[in-house]
């Protein structure tokens, strides 16, 4: 009876092999170490200006190109990367996030890899209780976490580890998979490579060979980091949080492009991006509510009685989040209190 | 345990199908899930599942924590049985569905799905989805828990949905949304709020079902806003809409929030709509309006929307009872508080049968040999009429403008065409 899987497992040919590998570590990409990961050479890391949040959890970004290959720049959309491309994102939790670097356990690695037919592969690695390698674990998971917020609350997140068909909903909506988060408005920011580079990342790119055709970052298009307010107006720190948060779904192509609401920061019509905007689908989801933005109002706005909501069903997003997002709700009402206009 | 399962999953989908008798007489490939089967073998097999597989669940309950989501085409979910195999989502934690696909090819058949969080089974922008004596309820006795959808296709092109049984949905129990060609047919949808709602659809065509005890039956129209504008070309025929009496329990700010209880159909911002062969009973409020947007009382930006209602063909249905206690329990102004104190005006102090706003399109005006709008009430047996005069109302007496000359509105349409598609049993 014990052989009886393998020999199956053989006959499939999935048997680590090829890709996608069983094991996080046959990959060579990065190692693990007091919570948090190290990356091999040729790995470039990266930071986003306004990311997604995923109940708090730390995020360690980078991404490897096939050798001698590079990204095409593009100042909307994400870039195009070659076949053979890795990007990955690593999640951990520190037990006080106040000072992360302490006690902190990774959970899970998610990697996206570029196929020949330039669809991309989604993958969740899922790292053991001896942090020492994660598994492939397509069914996902959702551990019980207890930590310290970075602004010192006491939070119990069901962190979803999402099944690789929840990886679609916010990457594939529409058949095509894609990366979220390497833009050019995401990535034009500086990061701190270590031994004292400090440098922006479209220039880092561009100079190690992975990049072509980026213009000087003062000449590319820049995301506004929601909660540094030297980066924006408060109104445009809060649509570049809509943006990070909600617009890979709802676009004219996403998931939600069903609802007809659409949170690109490019969006620029007030009833498409929410103001005095009535629901389509929301059921339960209305709060009992009648617009998604009152200008003026937050306590009457769906839009933030959804993300202020941690129920299936009711919250937003949909998938990805099991604590409230306290900075960026704060945000987005103080944007909404400093409208003027009311609905009908 | 994960490796475990993951391993269990890949000897299930195998390397081209397998042997159990689960899967017996299924065409390959063929996933099964046996009455043990945990949640993480099921995630991990539908994650594995190649194109055009059908996941076969044994009967019993299966227990989820998080939703299931289908992103390859050609996948069918089989169960043993309505009621006999039951997808229970009470202990969900995350994901607005049950059963959510983003694929083409989908079918779902002879299973249960209860108590979703969110919405039951949801499919988005796929061609060819079938929905198959699928029951979806929820059984909270707090019916404002309920999720707001059972079956949720929206987008999608080739819909069928039959011999399905719906209940509790505190939105719309079937719901067929901006899609196209959709046969929606003997089912029952009951103790919904909307038992069954045709939105800014085309060519739909909603027969032998039994829409009764929801708080609207059948429901067709159109909304603003949205990246499909209108609804048209849509039959509904040979149905039962009877009882709807249930309160309206749905979400305040939810376009079916408005609508009052004991509504048989309403025909809002529809074109090409044939309505015959039906049996409407006992709705109290009315048992079939032929409204504009704007009676909502909602406003709207949609340059491509069309507020009102064009070629509607009613003929041949039969009506008995209802109209006799419209619900004013809405909020005002609402049209089931206007009837209610519209009735002492009224013939025989009840609403008619078959309701029309009343309301012109100023650009059609004097088209159409006095019926601008083409509105054809044809033989409906005793069924009584009235013209509600919408522009026409006193905040204290109602519809006084209204009137019960049938006369103008005495005309035949075209009819609407079946709908078929390529795979559709007729």
């Amino acid at each position: 009876m014990r052989f009886l899987p393998l020999l199956l497992l053989v006959g499939c040919g999935g048997s680590g092999e090829k890709i996608p590998y069983q094991n996080l570590s046959e990959y060579h990409l990065l190692t693990p170490s007091g919570g948090a990961v190290s990356y091999a050479d040729g790995v470039v890391p990266y930071d986003l200006n306004t990311p997604l949040f995923s109940d708090y959890a730390l995020k360690s970004r980078a991404v490897k190109l096939p050798m001698g290959m590079a990204a095409a720049y593009d100042p909307d959309n994400v870039f195009q990367f070659p076949v053979g491309t890795i990007v990955m994102k690593t999640f951990s939790f520190a037990p006080d996030e106040r000072d992360p670097t302490t006690s902190a356990r990774l959970y899970e690695t998610r990697l996206l890899i570029r196929q020949k037919d330039m669809s991309w592969l989604g993958l969740p690695y899922v790292w053991n209780d001896a942090q020492t390698e994660a598994v492939l674990t397509p069914a996902g998971g959702m551990p019980t976490i207890d930590f310290i917020s970075p602004g010192g609350d006491s939070e119990e997140a069901h962190y979803l580890i999402p099944t690789e068909g929840q990886c679609k909903e916010c990457h594939d909506a529409t058949g095509t998979f894609d990366v979220l988060g390497p833009r050019a408005r995401e990535l034009n920011r500086d990061f701190d490579y270590g031994g004292g580079t400090v440098e922006n990342q479209l220039t880092h790119w561009a100079n190690a060979g992975i990049l072509t055709g980026a213009p000087d970052p003062s000449a590319a298009p820049v995301l506004p980091v929601f909660d540094d307010p030297s980066t924006g107006s408060v109104t445009d720190r809060a649509r570049a949080w809509l943006e990070g948060n909600c617009a890979h779904c709802h676009n004219p192509t996403g998931l939600a492009r069903t609802t007809g609401l659409f949170l690109k920061v490019s969006e620029t019509e007030p009833s498409q991006y929410g103001i005095c905007k009535t629901p389509v689908a929301a059921g339960p989801g209305t709060g009992g509510f009648t617009y998604d933005i009152v200008p003026g109002d937050p306590d009457h706005s769906i839009l933030v009685f959804r993300i202020e909501s941690t129920m299936p069903g009711i919250m937003m997003p949909q998938i990805g989040r099991s604590v409230v997002h306290k900075e960026g709700v704060q945000l987005i009402r103080d944007w909404i209190s400093s409208l003027v206009g009311g609905c009908p | 345990v994960n490796r475990l399962a993951l391993v269990v999953a890949l000897v299930l989908s195998g390397c081209g199908g397998s042997s159990n008798s689960l899967c017996s007489g299924v065409q390959s490939p063929c996933v099964s899930f046996g009455p043990a089967a945990t949640e993480a073998a099921i995630q991990t097999g539908f994650a594995a599942a190649q194109s055009g597989t059908t996941l076969v669940f044994a009967a019993g309950t299966f227990k989820f924590t998080n939703e299931l989501t289908v992103t390859t085409t050609g996948i069918t979910i089989q169960g043993a049985g309505m009621d006999k195999t039951i997808l229970d989502f009470s202990t969900q934690t995350a994901g607005s569905e049950g059963i959510l696909s983003m694929s083409s090819g989908f079918t779902i058949r002879d299973i249960t799905v209860e108590n979703t969080k969110g919405n039951g089974i949801k499919v988005v922008g796929a061609t060819n989805v079938s929905y198959q004596r699928t029951h979806v309820l929820w059984t909270d006795p707090d019916n404002t828990t309920h999720g707001p959808y059972a079956v949720y296709p929206v987008q999608c092109t080739n819909v069928l949905v039959e011999d399905s049984v719906i209940e509790g949905a505190s939105d719309a129990g079937i719901y067929v949304g901006q899609s196209e060609q959709i046969v929606v047919r003997r089912n029952e949808s009951k103790n919904n709020v909307a038992g069954i709602e045709i939105e800014n659809s085309h060519f739909a065509d909603v027969y032998s079902n039994n829409a009764h005890d929801n708080t609207g039956g059948i429901l067709v129209f159109a909304l603003p806003g949205l990246q499909i504008h209108d609804n048209h070309d849509v039959r509904v025929h040979d149905n039962m809409i009877v009882n709807n009496n249930t309160d309206n329990f749905a979400a305040v700010g939810d376009i079916v929030g408005i609508v009052p209880r004991g509504t048989g159909t309403f025909v809002m911002a529809a074109a090409n709509v044939e309505v015959f062969g039906n049996t409407y009973q006992d709705n109290k409020t009315v048992n079939f309006a032929i409204i504009n947007y704007g009676d909502s009382g909602s406003s709207w930006t949609d340059s491509q929307y069309y507020p009102f209602p064009t070629k509607i063909y009613v003929h041949d249905n039969m009506f008995m009872g209802g109209g006799d206690a419209p619900d004013a329990s809405m909020m005002q102004p609402s049209i089931g508080g206007l009837l209610a104190i519209s009735l002492p005006m009224f013939p025989g102090n009840r609403v008619g049968d078959l309701v029309w706003d009343g309301i012109v399109d100023s650009n059609r005006m004097g088209m159409s040999a006095g019926n601008p709008m083409d509105i054809c009430i044809g033989s409906n047996g005793s069924a009584t009429f009235q013209n509600l005069h919408f522009d026409n109302i006193d905040q204290n007496k109602g519809f006084v403008g209204a009137d019960s000359n049938v006369t103008p509105y005495q005309c035949t349409l075209p009819s609407v065409a079946p709908v078929s598609f390529p795979g559709l049993m007729m």
